[in-house]
């Protein structure tokens, strides 16, 4: 059994009751969509097994650390985009 | 959750069809779920390169790490407005990478053409090796 706040609740109803389904309905819609961490780490195992077996691929540990590196560098550019859209937004207003 | 936390991963069709034989595009599909990243295949992408490619619509369908993203009604209003004169499978990555309610931060696209998205400020992931020159002949690191 879970408890939440009233403004919630509320709004889990009305979700619900838009949506067609119950509250428990809606909290079990919102789980679905989310993935646990061990879900994360079994569709990049079940991947790199396809891609093996179909491709002969088989990353190698250099390889993951350039692409983390690049991901890394990925989501600080964007973080910067956003920082500076939200300061001009701050700015204008 | 922050608006970058929320993004994922677009292949359009030059990353798809590169699928069997592109380094970057694999460990790409391998490594997102590590981010909890998830990588998006619009389907006028997924037809487009199993034209170039026959086959590859199968394999999106196998790969766990990929989800096929229709086209809706909206999605072809919104691309039809803004884009007329593209092709369909670009215009639908343009329509989809875009900051909207599904995805609220947008979307990275993963493309070998990045200049085709030039013009709309897309975040980029290049499919392909930045091409190395060897005694005047370009190379890039392709699986044997």
């Amino acid at each position: 059994m879970i408890k939440v706040d009233e403004r919630t609740h509320a709004r889990l109803a009305e979700l619900a009751a838009e949506h067609g389904t119950t509250i428990g309905g809606c909290v079990g819609e919102l789980v679905r969509a989310q993935r646990t961490h061990a879900e994360w780490e079994a569709l990049g195992q079940q991947t790199q097994d396809y891609l093996r077996e179909h491709f002969g691929f088989d990353p190698t540990p250099q390889e993951r650390a350039e692409l983390e590196a690049e991901h890394a560098a990925i989501m600080a550019g964007l973080d910067a985009q956003f920082a500076a859209r939200r300061g001009a937004r701050r700015a204008s207003a | 959750m922050t608006e970058t936390e929320a993004r994922g991963y677009l292949l359009d069709t030059t990353a798809l069809t590169a699928l069997p034989s592109s380094r970057r595009v694999s460990i790409l599909i391998i490594t997102a779920p590590h981010f909890h990243l998830p990588l998006y295949a619009p389907v006028t992408c997924v037809d487009a390169a199993d034209r170039m490619r026959p086959g590859i619509a199968r394999h999106v369908g196998r790969v766990p790490t990929v989800e096929p993203v229709d086209l809706t009604y909206s999605a072809v209003l919104d691309l039809r407005e803004r884009t007329p004169h593209m092709a369909l499978d670009i215009a639908h990555v343009v329509s989809l990478a875009r900051p909207s309610p599904d995805w609220s931060a947008g979307l990275i696209v993963v493309t070998a053409q990045p200049g085709v998205y030039a013009d709309f400020d897309l975040p980029i992931y290049r499919s392909t090796d930045r091409v190395k020159t060897v005694h005047g002949v370009a190379t890039s690191r392709r699986r044997p």
